[in-house]
């Protein structure tokens, strides 16, 4: 090439930079939206595969209605196709948090092989007791804290764990979850809030529930490829797995019968010894009743003996005791012989003492008399002389007399007396000599007597000793009869005993006979009842996660199909207008040029290179920014659903060549068609000015009624627009595009905000739901109503529970509403399209829009849905409601224990507050109220969704940027090409005495005309636009509603006005510039 | 005063260093109703000073009047004022604009001013009455420029300057298109300024301007006007 025209391609470049830019710019919008819409699937598809990859995600995860054992892992683990099979178990449990807010958490066993742990923050467990939480549920707070599995879990639950507090040492992502889903569980609110991951050792369980299993597999995650290889062996690994566990099977049902043949032998055999038992016990029994009664014989005989000795003894006693009388009595006999001998002898001596006392005595008185004689004699003779004396009666009174005659008389009655005594002193005497004699004879007899009674005596002792003898043996005898009788009573009760025990044991043989006979009845029962074991060998496809992964990053996909042919569509116009006006304006100097002698290919080669380098820039640029930014930008959005890994961006050479290609064609491939045209012009009708376009009456005109309406002016832009067709057609389709684009944005973000509000305050419009562990009562809403009556507009108990809804391709999870009565009316307003919806009847169901749509079904279906395992009855959909995330259904309460068979339990609380609420403070009353377990706020959720949805702005920020950057391309590129087409117009104008306002006004008229034929067009185009973009994002948690705010409408169109206008204000300002002396000059 | 002045008009052209004086000390008087023409060479400062006349360019120093208005100190949108109101415009090259018919054209400059003839008549009066409706691509180069005739006169303006109206044009053309200025300007009353190269054209003015290098080379009064159709170039 040569260097002059080398630097006249420069020169050109530089010198129409405007023009040259247009070109650059809206190649590389172009090639920047097609690159970036495609490599946005295929960068999040990597970005998914490296992780999956990377984390060693599983690709069959088996089941077995029988568990797995670690032989039998390791068995499976030896099948063809399998590279590492491991074991894992799980636990649902509900957890409650410092601030007692409940919540249900999946604990996982953590697999070393498979399904490898991200960690995010602290580190792995190392211990059986420390357990990884979910990194996208909490927060690095909660390292070093503890999870305490609750005291609210079932005693199953509690005893699948080995402890009581696990604690948290990191924060992990799991392959398991590439998404936010968590799943469902049984228990609790019936959603999985996190997961948690702990060592098997974590786990008191004595199988496995899963195998996780790694195969033998060459393909990247998220392709056929994979998914054939994957199904290709399937069947194999499934029939491998069938035989591990069917071995199992058919050994354990072989011992289960040889068990049953065992019970059956081993109770025959029993029931025969215990029988036979049971008959010598008999025989024995009765053996011992025989000895018995002869022992009982012998007693009675050993009694009669007994009794008759003793009667011996007794009368031996009595003879004893006579004896003893008699021997007592001689005694005293003898004793009193004695004593009347020694009285004898006493009265004896007395009677010798008396009688020689009286002796003396008498003698003394003989003496004493024969002394007194004398006197006496006297004394008689006195007395005599004194009788004599003859005193008669006087003498009587004479005293001496009377002493005369008393001694006298004295003395005759003491001789008389001692004559007396005399006798009797003789008597005595004689008496006392026959008592001597007495009394000896009586001794002898005494002493024989007492003889007699010494000997008698030891008679007696012995007779005595004898009987003592005699005593004692009967004692004895006495107390062996005694031992013999306890003996025999003792024997008696053995005897009794024993046959309580033979009946006893004769009844048990009977029961438990009967019982192992039942047992083994039972065993044959459950024997035959046993099912085979059912292998269950489920793919990636069953992950949430996985699954809807790759429908979710095929949204942009959908998108990147009608994108790119618009605006390559529109960059080939502007790259043809412009090079066609460009080659327009040098026709003087093509001519010029190849009047020097320039070959046609040379100077195309200038145009071709002119508008090839600016394409080829402009596509290099675009696809580095669009391959980057785009991916990036819909990743970020995808945060909020996909946050597990940064974006992997993926260059795609064959892309970029494709893009440059489709780039060098719109730009060098119209310059060419453009400048063949000039160059099939001969040089000298090249350097003479070309003949100014015709003008031409358009079809408008020939409504008279409308054209003569027009003022001129307009006349003169309507004449216009249509004067050119190509610019015409690029402004119109530049504008619509760029209206259209913008409407979709502001649509999108419509679409994805409406759900907030049309889901928080129009459907469900409570603002608190508080949940408890026990039944709500009528006095606990009292309570509430007492406190904050005033704030509270409407009230509801119900239970919210979770069903499943089965449809061909799956199944969803329903949350269902059970309520009794209409108050539910107060805090969800069951409505579709503005009518409101009935509430259900027995036996009816009311379900949402979206579940409709899965599970397509209308008013009048019948829908069955299952809880846990067990399917309800079917329930007619008696409405459809309009709903927008997850999915309700809604049954009454009758119905609800009528046809799930569960009983209804409300401890669910839906209040409606008024505007203005302190709806914090009633949330904190509620949960401090006895029982309370979860509160949810509406307003937090609304908060926590708005922000999820914001991240949305990123795509709509982004769709608008590349609207506006169309409409500046495009108005800017034609504004350029009409100014520098029609300068001398624009002169003679000004020369003519138009007001620059006035200017303005005749070039952009048509320009504002061809805007507004554009936003037009670009309405519907943006509708359908949204519409198609709405139908490819489909997240399975939410469900947008397909609807653009008029407001959104208005704005775009004011948007798309701005772009104009501003574009307006820039060209003015360059129609200003426009020298008015260019109209004087000839055509160039 | 006369009808135009220019009192010691001098322009200066300034890009980068390099000044052109375009026009040195203009002084001149033009009465009103006068055919005038202003001839030159190529790069006299005829232009220039058709330029600064009609109110497409202003001037470095000196004084313009029309009608005892001083154009020279009007400011941009008086300036387009008068050219609106009180300049009439034929260019050399028609300068019609070729979207719009004939009538039309007349019609775009005729809308703009208080007291506008009327289109049709005009063309009538140039001899189109029968091409009203045709585009400028379907006339010949004589017709347009009478359509740009046309144009100018419908705007009853206070002068009607013309740049080279037969410089695009053919022999005969040119003379029937002079013919017609004359004619036109006679019958209105109007003053008409033709600037050319061509010296022929002097016979036919009122009054002759001869510039060169920028300066006023002569000032006279025609006394023999001779009849358009009589010059010879």
């Amino acid at each position: 090439m040569k260097k002059a025209f080398r630097k006249n391609i420069f020169r050109t470049i530089k010198k129409s930079l405007g023009r040259y830019m247009a070109i650059f710019a809206i190649i590389a919008l172009g090639v920047g939206f097609f690159s970036g819409l495609k490599s946005s699937k295929p960068a999040m598809i990597k970005t998914g595969q490296e992780y999956v990859r990377e984390q060693n995600l599983y690709d069959y995860r088996l089941i077995s209605t029988w568990g797995f054992n670690d032989e039998e892992i390791s068995d499976i683990g030896k099948l063809e196709g399998i590279e590492t099979a491991e074991g894992a178990v799980w636990e649902d449990f509900i957890y409650i948090n410092e601030e007692g807010e409940e919540s249900c958490l999946k604990a996982l066993s953590i697999t070393e092989q498979v399904n490898q742990l991200d960690v995010t923050a602290g580190r792995m467990p190392e211990a059986a007791d420390e357990c990884v939480l979910d990194a996208s549920r909490y927060t690095q707070d909660m390292i070093g804290k503890k999870i305490t599995i609750s005291s609210e879990n079932s005693e199953d639950t509690r005893d699948s764990f080995v402890y009581d507090t696990y604690t948290v040492t990191g924060l992990v992502r799991s392959p398991l979850y590439l998404n936010m889903e968590r799943g469902t569980t049984t228990i609790g609110k019936g959603k999985i809030d996190a997961f948690v991951f702990m060592p098997k050792d974590g786990f008191s369980f004595d199988y496995y529930e899963e195998v996780y299993v790694c195969g033998d597999t060459q393909s990247a995650a998220f392709t056929e490829a994979y998914q054939n290889e994957i199904d290709g062996l399937s069947e194999g690994i499934e029939d491998g797995v069938t035989t591990v566990i069917e071995e199992r099977y058919q050994k354990e049902i072989a011992d289960a019968r040889a068990e049953i043949a065992d019970g059956k032998q081993e109770l025959s055999e029993k029931t025969q010894e215990a029988e036979q038992e049971l008959l010598d016990a008999k025989t024995e029994l009765e053996e011992g009743e025989t000895a018995l009664a002869e022992g009982k014989q012998e007693l009675q005989e050993a009694k009669d003996t007994l009794s008759e000795k003793e009667q011996e003894l007794e009368e031996g006693e009595t003879a004893l005791a006579e004896g003893e009388n008699a021997l007592a009595a001689a005694e005293q006999e003898a004793a009193q012989g004695e004593q009347a001998l020694a009285e004898g002898e006493a009265q004896y001596q007395q009677g010798l003492t008396q009688y020689q006392a009286g002796l003396t005595a008498y003698e003394q008185g003989v003496a004493q008399l024969e002394e007194n004689r004398s006197q006496y004699e006297q004394a008689k003779a006195q007395k005599e002389q004194l009788e004599s004396a003859g005193l008669g009666d006087a003498l009587n009174q004479n005293e001496a007399y009377l002493a005369l005659k008393r001694a006298v008389e004295e003395f005759e009655a003491s001789e008389h007396q001692l004559q007396e005594t005399k006798t009797q002193l003789d008597e005595a005497n004689q008496k006392l000599t026959e008592s001597r004699v007495q009394l000896d004879a009586s001794r002898a007899q005494l002493t024989a007597g007492r003889q007699q009674i010494e000997e008698n005596r030891a008679k007696l002792n012995e007779s005595r000793t004898q009987l003592a003898e005699g005593k004692r043996q009967l004692t004895e005898a006495q107390e062996e009869i005694k031992q013999a009788e306890q003996e025999i009573t003792e024997n008696e009760q053995t005897l009794a005993d024993g046959w309580k025990e033979y009946e006893d044991g004769v009844a048990k043989l009977e029961s438990e006979t009967a019982e192992a006979e039942q047992e083994i009845a039972d065993a044959e029962e459950e024997l035959a009842d046993v099912e085979e074991p059912k292998v269950y060998v489920l793919n990636r496809s069953t992950n949430v996660g996985y699954a809807s992964f790759e429908g979710d990053v095929s949204i942009v996909e959908g998108v990147a199909k009608i994108f790119p042919v618009f605006f390559f569509l529109i960059a080939a116009l502007v790259c043809s207008t412009t090079m066609t006006r460009m080659v327009d304006d040098e026709r003087t100097q093509i001519g010029t040029l190849r009047a020097l002698g320039y070959t046609e290919r040379a100077i195309l080669s200038k145009y071709m290179i002119y508008s090839g380098s600016a394409a080829g820039l402009g596509a290099a640029i675009g696809y580095f920014l669009g391959s980057r930014l785009f991916p990036m930008a819909i990743w970020t959005a995808y945060g909020m659903l996909y946050g597990f890994t940064d974006i992997t961006i993926v260059d795609n050479v064959w892309l970029f060549l494709l893009s440059l290609l489709v780039a060098l064609l719109c730009s060098a491939g119209t310059t060419f068609a453009a400048c063949r045209l000039e160059l099939t012009h001969t040089p000298a009708d090249l350097i003479r000015p070309k003949a100014p376009a015709a003008g031409k009456r358009i079809l408008l005109e020939k409504i008279p009624v409308f054209w003569k309406r027009l003022k001129f002016l307009h006349k003169v832009s309507a004449r216009n627009v249509f004067r050119f067709k190509k610019r015409m057609i690029m402004m119109i389709l530049g504008i619509a595009g760029c209206t259209a684009l913008v409407i979709a944005g502001f649509g999108v973000k419509d679409s994805v905000s409406n759900i907030v509000n049309d889901q928080y305050d129009e459907i469900l419009q409570y603002d608190i739901s508080a949940t408890y562990t026990k039944e709500v009562t009528d006095r606990v809403l009292e309570e509430i109503e007492e406190q904050f009556g005033n704030d509270i507009t409407g009230s509801a108990v119900l239970q919210e529970t979770s069903a499943d809804a089965p449809y061909e391709n799956g199944s969803k999870t329903v949350t269902l509403m059970v309520s009794d009565g209409e108050e539910i009316s107060q805090c969800v307003n069951f409505h579709l399209n503005k009518t409101q919806v009935e509430l259900p009847g027995k036996g009816e169901i009311l379900i949402d829009n979206r579940l409709a749509d899965v599970l397509s079904l209308k008013v009048g279906d019948e829908v069955t849905l299952r809880v846990g395992d067990e399917e309800t009855k079917p329930l007619k959909v008696s409405g459809i409601f309009e709903n927008y995330t997850y999915y309700y259904a809604y049954v009454t309460a009758e119905t609800y224990e009528e046809y799930f068979g569960e009983s209804f339990e409300p401890k669910t609380i839906y209040l409606s507050l008024e505007e203005g609420a302190e709806q914090y403070q009633i949330a904190s009353y509620l949960s401090d109220m006895k029982n309370a377990s979860n509160m949810t706020v509406i307003e937090d959720m609304k908060t926590r969704v708005q922000n999820m949805m914001e991240s949305m702005n990123y795509i709509v920020a982004l769709i608008i940027c590349c609207a506006a950057a169309l409409a500046f391309i495009v108005l800017f590129n034609l504004g350029n090409i009409n100014i520098s087409e029609r300068v001398r117009e624009i002169a003679t104008l000004k020369v003519l005495g138009f007001y620059p306002r006035e200017t303005g006004a005749y070039v952009f008229r048509e320009n504002m005309v061809l805007s507004i034929l554009g936003i037009i067009l670009g309405i519907p185009l943006g509708k359908l636009l949204h519409r198609f973009v709405m139908l490819q994002i489909k997240i399975d948690m939410v469900s947008f509603e397909i609807n653009i705010r008029p407001q959104s409408y208005l704005y775009s169109v004011i948007a798309v006005l701005g772009f104009t206008l501003c574009v307006d204000i820039i060209m003015r300002q360059k129609i200003n510039k426009i020298n008015m002396a260019e109209s004087l000059k000839s055509i160039e | 005063m006369s009808f135009i002045e220019f009192q010691n008009v001098n322009k200066i052209y300034q890009s980068g260093d390099v000044k052109v004086h375009a026009l040195k000390d203009a002084t001149f008087q033009i009465e009103q109703g006068e055919n005038c023409v202003i001839v030159g060479q190529s790069g006299a400062g005829k232009t220039t000073l058709l330029n600064i006349l009609g109110g497409m360019d202003t001037l470095t120093d000196g004084k313009i009047f029309l009608d005892g208005a001083e154009v020279s100190a009007f400011r941009k949108k008086e300036l387009a004022n008068y050219r609106r109101n009180d300049i009439g415009f034929v260019f050399q090259f028609y300068n019609l604009i070729p979207n719009l018919t004939a009538l039309e054209n007349v019609e775009i400059a005729s809308q703009l001013c208080k007291e506008p003839l009327d289109p049709s008549t005009i063309l009538e009066e140039v001899g189109l009455k029968e091409r009203m409706n045709n585009f400028p691509a379907q006339l010949s180069g004589g017709e347009q420029q009478r359509v740009a005739i046309a144009r100018a006169l419908a705007k009853n303006p206070k002068l009607l300057l013309c740049d080279e109206p037969t410089g695009a044009l053919d022999y005969q053309t040119g003379k029937a298109i002079l013919k017609l200025l004359q004619d036109a300007s006679r019958k209105n009353g109007m003053t008409v300024l033709i600037i050319t190269h061509n010296s022929a054209l002097t016979a036919m003015a009122d009054r002759v301007i001869r510039v060169k290098s920028g300066t006023i080379a002569e000032v006279h009064k025609n006394q023999e006007i001779v009849p358009v159709e009589q010059i010879e170039w």
